[in-house]
């Protein structure tokens, strides 16, 4: 799976895995640039490297966890009812900081719903250090959009806070987002038509 | 089946930079460490939890009022006895 983000105004090609347990120490090896470490929105993104780090170890000895989305899709056909920890990675061989600029946290439930744990991009990314990299945490809803619209999930829903909520509203042109959204029907369809047609994603 | 669109470099880029443009209200993370980690039972980083407390020791010094209706600031030492 991938999909093109903008890098100092070209595109570039960024890859989605799910993410496997070796995959978890180059997210703890995150660090943040000195230039902006300081900042409260730095701070979140090395933290949540770090929770995703220990949740998904967690979740790799506690619950089903897919590292495909062909396992993904055996283990719901195997048991409906099952709960699935996915760690949706984006990945970029370009980036020279980590293999990995952003990750989202997430986890289908029996009802075959997927809560949206958390997301985060790269700090130095959000610090906006230089080559600027745009369309990484829009990107990765999208695909999360689109992987959920390939494996027949209807609904995505997760928190909103004071900080993401103007930004759930925007990407997903619903005016009022406040503490929940939800993501389903003809806004679901048309996340994964950007995504395929705008973002030049695609599920391979 | 839909066949695949044949895009130009400079029509992808303009479509991406449409795109991207709500990027600027993207706030680096979707989520709040704090009330995430306290669901899930996982400790915050030390350093984390020092960064957290000093920001809620300067919202509370903001709120703090002194009775004279001033902001409370820092206390101030009393000048020394000649």
């Amino acid at each position: 799976m991938h999909f093109q983000v903008l890098v100092a105004g070209r595109p570039r090609p960024v890859e989605l895995v799910l993410g496997r347990a070796r995959d978890l120490r180059a997210i703890s090896l995150w660090r943040a640039p000195a230039a902006v470490a300081a900042r409260p929105a730095i701070r979140d993104t090395i933290e949540f490297a770090r929770l995703a780090s220990k949740r998904h170890r967690h979740y790799l000895r506690s619950i089903l966890t897919a590292t495909s989305l062909g396992e993904f899709q055996a283990i719901i056909t195997g048991s409906s009812q099952a709960e699935v920890a996915l760690l949706l990675l984006a990945r970029a061989d370009w980036f020279p900081r980590s293999p990995i600029i952003g990750l989202a946290q997430c986890r289908r439930t029996y009802c075959h719903h997927i809560v949206l744990e958390f997301l985060s991009v790269h700090p130095a990314i959000v610090g906006g250090i230089e080559p600027e990299i745009r369309g990484v945490g829009k990107g990765l809803v999208y695909a999360l959009v689109e992987l959920s619209g390939a494996t027949g999930v209807p609904l995505i829903w997760g928190e909103a806070t004071a900080n993401s909520a103007s930004f759930y509203s925007r990407i997903l042109a619903t005016p009022g987002v406040q503490d929940h959204f939800f993501i389903r029907g003809n806004t679901l369809e048309r996340c994964r038509q950007q995504f395929r047609r705008i973002l030049f994603g695609k599920l391979d | 089946m839909k066949k695949e669109e044949k895009v130009s470099e400079e029509e992808m880029i303009r479509r991406l930079k449409e795109f991207t443009a709500d990027e600027d209200y993207f706030p680096g993370v979707l989520g709040n460490p704090v009330t995430v980690a306290a669901r899930w039972g996982l400790p915050l980083s030390k350093s984390y939890r020092d960064f957290k407390a000093k920001e809620l020791a300067a919202q509370k010094r903001r709120w703090t009022k002194m009775k004279n209706g001033k902001p409370a600031g820092r206390p101030r030492r009393k000048a020394a006895a000649t």
